[in-house]
């Protein structure tokens, strides 16, 4: 059990520009922490890092209150679940699960104790004597799960465990993982970049891009304020629309409707912006605002539906009913409430405590 | 379709021919009891096929008799025991020095590591025949293991190190790190990981490593026969080279030599045949 | 690290022991003699020595430990022991190297002070004058040898008394239709040319001078043409075809040596006799090798081994040695004994031995045999007249006979017995070790000690190893091609010996790749084009040949394990009796492949002829040797190669040559890529191969650099020389992997 502190922690390879130029995360103890981005943010070194595969360029790394920027990975007590699960393939799953326990000179007859508890728990016990070669994916993801259970370590890395499994798989393995944490209640750190195993998984999300932190919260608060644009597009399916706005006076001019602000919302807003609306806040009905734009493509996802509206250069997906799907080529009218509506500068950041009330008059959008 | 096949199979045929006919020279010599090296009498007035028949490396009558004189003749079998453990133990020796090396090269970085590398092929360049005294005077005058088998097998496994380490460092660099860096992350120590994850992942390599170290050391004669200064330690090539003298040559016992040695060999690579293809080639390749 | 360090001691002492075991250590009273016999020659000698121990050796309290060395590596193994005061008390070897021994001074001891003049009354005239050099006695002789006419009685009942006689009879017996021969012999052997040779004056003149374009010589040139002329001698005559022919009734005579008498067939009825004599009634007269006892100047008993040379020469031995050993003892008093009396054979053999002239023993005499092969040849061939043959021969000795006189007398100053010590060469590999650290020793110590005492401890006992045992030595040959080093002046101190980069002036300026006569096959630019053209062909054809084997053997099919088995059979057997069933094979008249080029119709090549038919031998031998290992190599480069590459490929409709082209090739280059280089630096460096086969052939056309180096540093001793070849083979292979792509970007596939 321990909490892991990263302080300005820089990696940097060569002479080139650092990797990452400096990254503060506090991960709490007992935390089950996702970290994700696309990939080449630097979210595997950064868990590299923790694990001690990859030396700390600079900066300070804790685990509990060690500092372990010059410990040896193995000394950090710390288990890693790898993306190609590394099973050593010349071993049983036995042996697999052992290696850890026997190399720090565990009695055999505690090695064996340790091993079948931890087979029972994740139903491996028909399969301890055969190889890795013989399993199947999920089964070798089950077998390196349990190698890194039965060391009972401080810490928990997962490096993208699941990406190699197929759909169905992947969610009986992703609620495998929960339930582990749950009842094991070890700090993990959990590397995707499929953002429903983020939302699922995570305690905390820590969303990277480009080497550096974007947002670090609960997903109810990187889903419902976010910080700017990359994490507003990043969380949900699918992504938030952004599109660029005009602000003139109090209203505020969009490719796909008009309205009229509230002063104080209006005051704090740039007369250049961008607007950030999720699709699944648009619908036909309702006593909101409106907007217009051109069905240009319809998706059927089942039960609702995806309709890609075009106003000028501009598009946005809304999310809908089945039955409020408009048809393809026509002029399509959505409601949406404008307190939905989300504000960032031009640079992407979001701009605080900007929340739209309800105007009460809700103007009719120029015309497209 | 049925055509390319059928030139496949007649390519394959013809290689196979041509592999193994001057193979059935040596073996036809070898059981034929006499001496006369490859030479083909078409009796005359003779039809195609009766020609055909003479160009076969049939012998005219099958003999044991430079089998017999071969053993009898020479402490031969004494010979092939040293040369069996003389090359055992520098396969042993070489593959370990080797694999150290190979490893290190492949998965640490440090200096000198590259011009390294390069020094490994630059001692490839270098004809051997030049190196003779100077590996006298080291190992019979410095290290004074004239005469020992220790010397030999010094000698024997460092010159074999080259194609080695060459080998297998491009084979550890095919094997996928991760499996070396989760034994790194349960403690495991770098020897340990070495010992216990890493060599038995490069079988196929070390395979053909052994392979190579073991004929090096089978088939060396000059060094042998310089080091050596007592009969009963010689090694089955400096044996073998008795029949080959100044003015005359016993090819018959030359080629019975030759066939009870290379049994061994071949016997060997029958053995290891399954690891020589991913052996020899995994090096160079990523997954 | 525990774990290693712990096999690595179980390993050492293991070895250790097992060693020790069969080691013992050498007594003080050992008396040790080296000889190369083997079979009835050795099983004499050995019950000599048994004889001698048991008496002479038993009250003296001495006992000779003998010890046989294959004929192969015998020369360097004195060459590597005496002169560093270690090897035997007593060896025994072929007169003709006492000259060369004698000069450079810490090979053999002279014996004058020993030699009583009633010993040396045990042998004739001549084969006492063959063990003199400069005046001194350097030896006793032994057994000697010579070669005589062996006839096959059953096809000539008496033998010829003349060559005119000799040859008539020959022609009668030649059907050369049906291989058959009336005369065979090593015609171009210049062994067996001193036959006629002699009968011209022989080599040397009586002070010494080289006289090989002597009116003398030139007629045994001529004499040679006219007896080919006849068509009743066969070509390319080797030992081993000389003996097999007479053994198969194909050759009612040959002229040969005792040597050949153990192996000829028991069905065949023969005689010896001596060789006739020429038309103006000389005799003709070969070279007779004489083998002698020589006393190493570093023995520790010299008294003890020289009464054992004294018994080897007695009467008695000499009986032994004629009538167990089959030899031709030196000593004249074995002829008067009945028991060789009746044996025609040995009379005969004797007989010859009063027209015979020892090998002149000279140190000059070592830098002819292989001029004297190539002039030979080209006399043989029709290449050159007799004429030119001997004029070039003649120029071409006597200038590397001035450089080694050069030398002598620059030595003649600063004698020195003992072998230079080595030690100060240690500065070269501590050089290197110094190179490896500096410029990276900055980061060295920024990127942290841990990691590297890891690796070091990994890397260590290969660096050590690699250090002492390969790169050691081959500094050594690098230093050695800054040097004037021959045989001569090794013992000599390195400053005395300095030239500078003169070796390498002197070959890299040699422009003359032609003159008159042609191409000068032994400049180096033409040997670098051959060996340019050597190793490109090779590697072509191997690769090719690899590629399609493999490509055939990629897909199942009944019986693939066998064949790849079999296939990869030229790698598992020793090349060295390989090379010599190719060389069998293609013999121009009994070589396997001109007979299937008859049967098909074809006329027969003369493979060692022409430049391009001898180049293919070697070509063709090596490609054999070679090609298993290529298509193992990308047998597995192929099975790396994923299937759905080929699938996608066909689904766009591409042809299978597009999908050879597109997907094959490119995805095997980086199998390929170091395969290639090693194969390079090996073909580059393959010795045996053109050494075994084409030896050169024609007149050292073939040669590569490394063979070349070889006849330089060991037919004519020019060491310092032969290192700056290879120094030069050494640098262009370095330009060549550097060319190809660094080294370890070949290695790693860029991550």
């Amino acid at each position: 059990m321990a909490s892991i502190s990263l302080k300005k922690i820089v990696k940097q390879y060569g002479q080139q520009a650092a990797t990452i130029p400096g990254l503060d995360l506090e991960i709490r103890d007992g935390e089950f922490m996702v970290l994700v981005g696309p990939s080449g943010c630097g979210k595997s070194t950064t868990l590299r890092m923790i694990a001690g595969l990859e030396s700390v360029s600079d900066g300070e790394l804790r685990i509990g209150e060690r500092l372990v920027n010059d410990v040896a990975a193995g000394e950090r007590n710390i288990a890693m679940v790898f993306q190609s699960y590394a099973l050593y393939p010349h071993m049983t799953v036995f042996e697999n699960m052992a290696f850890g326990l026997r190399v720090r000179k565990t009695p055999d007859a505690k090695v064996r104790e340790q091993v079948e508890a931890t087979a029972r728990a994740l139903g491996l016990e028909p399969l301890l004597q055969r190889k890795p070669g013989e399993l199947s994916g999920g089964q070798r993801q089950r077998v390196a799960l349990g190698r890194a259970l039965v060391r009972n370590p401080d810490v928990f890395l997962f490096d993208e465990p699941l990406s190699n499994l197929d759909a169905e798989l992947r969610t009986q393995m992703r609620a495998e993982i929960a339930r582990l944490h749950r009842t094991q209640g070890t700090t993990s750190v959990y590397v995707t970049h499929d953002q429903v195993e983020a939302m699922t998984l995570g305690d905390r999300i820590a969303i990277m891009n480009g080497g550096r932190l974007m947002q670090v919260g609960t997903p109810a608060e990187l889903y419902s304020a976010p910080d700017n644009t990359f994490v507003a597009q990043f969380m949900g399916s699918p992504p938030m629309n952004i599109f660029s706005g005009q602000r003139d006076g109090t209203r505020l001019r969009t490719a796909f409707f008009e309205i009229e602000l509230p002063t104080a919302t209006a005051a704090a807003l740039p007369t250049e912006l961008q607007v950030g609306l999720r699709p699944e806040c648009l619908s036909t009905t309702g006593t909101a605002a409106t907007l217009n734009g051109r069905v240009e493509m319809i998706e059927c996802l089942g039960h609702e539906g995806l309709a890609y509206l075009a106003a000028g250069d501009t598009q946005l997906r809304a999310k809908l009913a089945m039955e409020q799907l408009p048809q393809t080529g026509t002029d399509a009218v959505l409601r949406f409430n404008p307190a939905d509506l989300y504000f960032f500068d031009t640079n992407g950041e979001r701009i605080a405590a900007t929340s739209v009330e309800p105007a009460g008059t809700a103007l009719e959008t120029a015309g497209a | 379709m049925t055509i390319l096949n059928w030139l496949r199979g007649l390519f394959i045929l013809v290689m196979v021919a041509i592999v193994l006919y001057p193979v059935l020279w040596v073996v036809s010599l070898a059981f034929s009891g006499g001496q006369s090296l490859a030479l083909v009498s078409v009796p005359e007035g003779a039809s195609f096929f009766e020609a055909l028949r003479a160009l076969l490396p049939l012998p005219q009558q099958w003999s044991l008799a430079n089998f017999e004189g071969l053993l009898t003749e020479q402490p031969f079998g004494r010979w092939l025991l040293n040369s069996l453990i003389i090359a055992a133990a520098t396969t042993i020796v070489g593959v370990l020095l080797a694999c150290s090396a190979a490893y290190a090269l492949s998965r640490f970085r440090f200096p000198g590591r590259e011009r390294g590398l390069m020094l490994l092929l630059v001692s490839q360049m270098f004809p051997a025949t030049l190196m003779l005294i100077p590996l006298y005077v080291i190992i019979v005058e410095w290290l004074q293991l004239g005469n020992t088998w220790l010397g030999l097998i010094a000698v024997y496994s460092i010159t074999a190190l080259p194609f080695c380490v060459w080998m297998l460092k491009g084979y550890f660099d095919s094997l996928p790190v991760d499996i070396e860096e989760a034994a790194l992350m349960e403690g495991a120590s770098p020897v340990a990981i070495f010992w216990r994850i890493a060599l038995p992942l490069a079988k196929p390599a070390i395979a053909v490593t052994a392979l190579f170290s073991f004929l090096t050391a089978w088939n060396e004669f000059i060094l042998a026969s310089i080091f050596m200064d007592e009969e009963a330690l010689y090694t089955v090539p400096v044996g073998l080279r008795f029949f080959v003298s100044d003015f005359s040559a016993q090819w018959g016992y030359f080629a019975a030599g030759s066939v009870l040695v290379s049994l061994p060999v071949v016997i060997l690579f029958l053995g290891l045949q399954r690891f020589l293809v991913s052996g020899l080639s995994a090096g160079a390749v990523k997954g | 690290m525990p774990d290693l360090r712990k096999y690595l001691q179980i390993a050492a002492l293991w070895l250790l022991g097992a060693s020790a075991l069969l080691a013992g250590p050498a007594s003080a009273e050992e008396i040790r003699l080296w000889h190369a016999y083997r079979g009835e020659e050795k099983a004499a000698l050995e019950n000599l020595l048994e004889r001698f121990n048991a008496t002479v050796g038993h009250n003296s309290g001495h006992t000779v430990i003998p010890l046989a060395i294959p004929f192969d590596s015998y020369a360097d193994k004195l060459s590597a022991a005496l002169p560093r005061g270690r090897g035997p008390d007593l060896f025994i070897f072929a007169h003709d190297r006492i000259g060369g021994w004698a000069l450079s001074g810490n090979t053999i001891a002279a014996v004058d002070d020993f030699a009583s003049a009633a010993i040396l009354e045990r042998f004739p005239q001549p084969l006492r004058d063959a063990m003199s050099f400069e005046g001194k006695l350097y030896g006793l002789p032994f057994n000697f040898k010579s070669v005589a006419l062996i006839y096959n009685r059953d096809l000539v009942p008496e033998p010829p008394a003349t060559a005119a006689d000799m040859l008539a009879l020959a022609k009668r017996h030649t059907d050369q239709a049906r291989g058959h021969f009336g005369l065979a012999f090593e015609y171009t052997e210049p062994f067996y040319h001193g036959a006629l040779l002699n009968a011209g004056g022989g080599a040397f003149s009586a002070d010494g001078e080289l006289q090989v374009d002597s009116s003398g010589a030139v007629g045994a040139l001529h004499t040679l043409r006219e007896w080919l002329a006849t068509g009743a001698l066969p070509s390319e005559p080797t030992s081993a075809l000389v003996s097999g022919l007479f053994n198969q009734g194909r050759a009612a005579m040959v002229i040969n040596g005792p040597w050949m008498l153990s192996e000829i067939d028991p069905t065949i009825d023969y005689g010896v006799a001596p060789l006739p004599l020429l038309d103006n009634g000389e005799p003709l007269s070969p070279w007779a090798a004489v083998e002698g006892l020589f006393l190493s100047p570093a023995s520790k008993h010299p008294q003890a081994a020289w009464a054992l040379v004294e018994f080897l020469t007695s009467d008695e031995a000499a009986l032994e040695m004629a009538t167990t050993g089959k030899q031709l003892p030196a000593n004249s008093a074995a002829f008067s004994f009945p028991e060789v009396q009746q044996n025609p054979v040995a009379m005969a053999f004797r007989k010859q031995l009063d027209t015979a002239q020892p090998i002149p023993n000279l140190a000059e005499m070592t830098l002819l045999w292989t001029p004297l092969r190539t002039a030979l040849q080209r006399t043989v061939k029709g290449t050159a007249t007799p004429e030119e043959a001997a004029r070039e021969l003649q120029a071409g000795v006597q200038q590397d006979i001035d450089t080694l006189r050069a030398q002598q007398q620059a030595l003649t100053n600063q004698q020195n017995t003992q072998a230079a010590p080595l030690w100060p060469w240690l500065l070269i590999p501590a050089g290197l070790i110094a190179f490896l650290l500096t410029g990276t020793r900055r980061r060295r110590i920024a990127a942290g000690l841990q990691e590297h005492r890891t690796a070091a401890s990994f890397v260590g006992p290969a660096a050590i190893g690699m250090l002492v045992l390969v790169f050691f030595p081959l500094a050594y040959g690098l230093l050695l091609s800054f040097t004037d080093t021959t045989m001569f002046n090794e013992h000599t101190p390195l400053s005395s010996r300095w030239a500078g980069l003169d070796n390498y002036v002197a070959i890299l300026s040699d422009w003359r790749i032609w003159n008159e006569s042609g191409v000068r096959f032994d400049n180096f630019y033409w040997t670098l084009g051959i060996t340019i053209a050597w190793t490109l062909v090779n590697l072509a054809l191997t690769v090719l040949l690899g590629l399609g084997l493999a490509l055939a053997l990629n897909k199942p099919f009944r019986g693939r394990n066998l064949v790849r088995v079999l296939l990869i059979l030229p790698w598992a057997i020793p090349n060295y009796i390989t090379a010599l069933i190719w060389k069998g094979l293609f013999h121009p008249q009994f070589g396997a492949i001109n007979q299937f080029v008859v049967l098909l119709g074809g006329d027969p090549v003369a493979w060692f002829d022409t430049v391009t038919a001898s180049f293919f031998t070697g070509v063709i031998t090596n490609v054999w040797l070679g090609f298993p290992f290529m298509m193992l190599v990308i047998l597995g480069g192929l099975q790396t190669i994923p299937s759905d590459l080929y699938e996608a490929a066909r689904m766009e409709g591409a042809s299978r040559w597009q999908q050879f082209r597109r997907i094959t090739l490119p995805m095997l280059r980086p199998t390929l890529l170091p395969a290639v280089v090693m194969s390079v630096i090996w073909t580059f460096n393959m010795f045996n191969v053109i050494y075994l086969v084409s030896d050169g052939a024609p007149a050292g056309a073939n040669d590569i650099l490394i063979t070349k180096a070889f006849r330089i540093g060991f037919e004519k001793y020019q060491y310092a020389y032969a290192s700056a070849y290879s120094t030069i083979v050494l640098l262009l292979l370095l330009a060549y992997a550097i060319w190809q792509t660094r080294v370890t970007r070949m290695t790693e596939a860029a991550k």
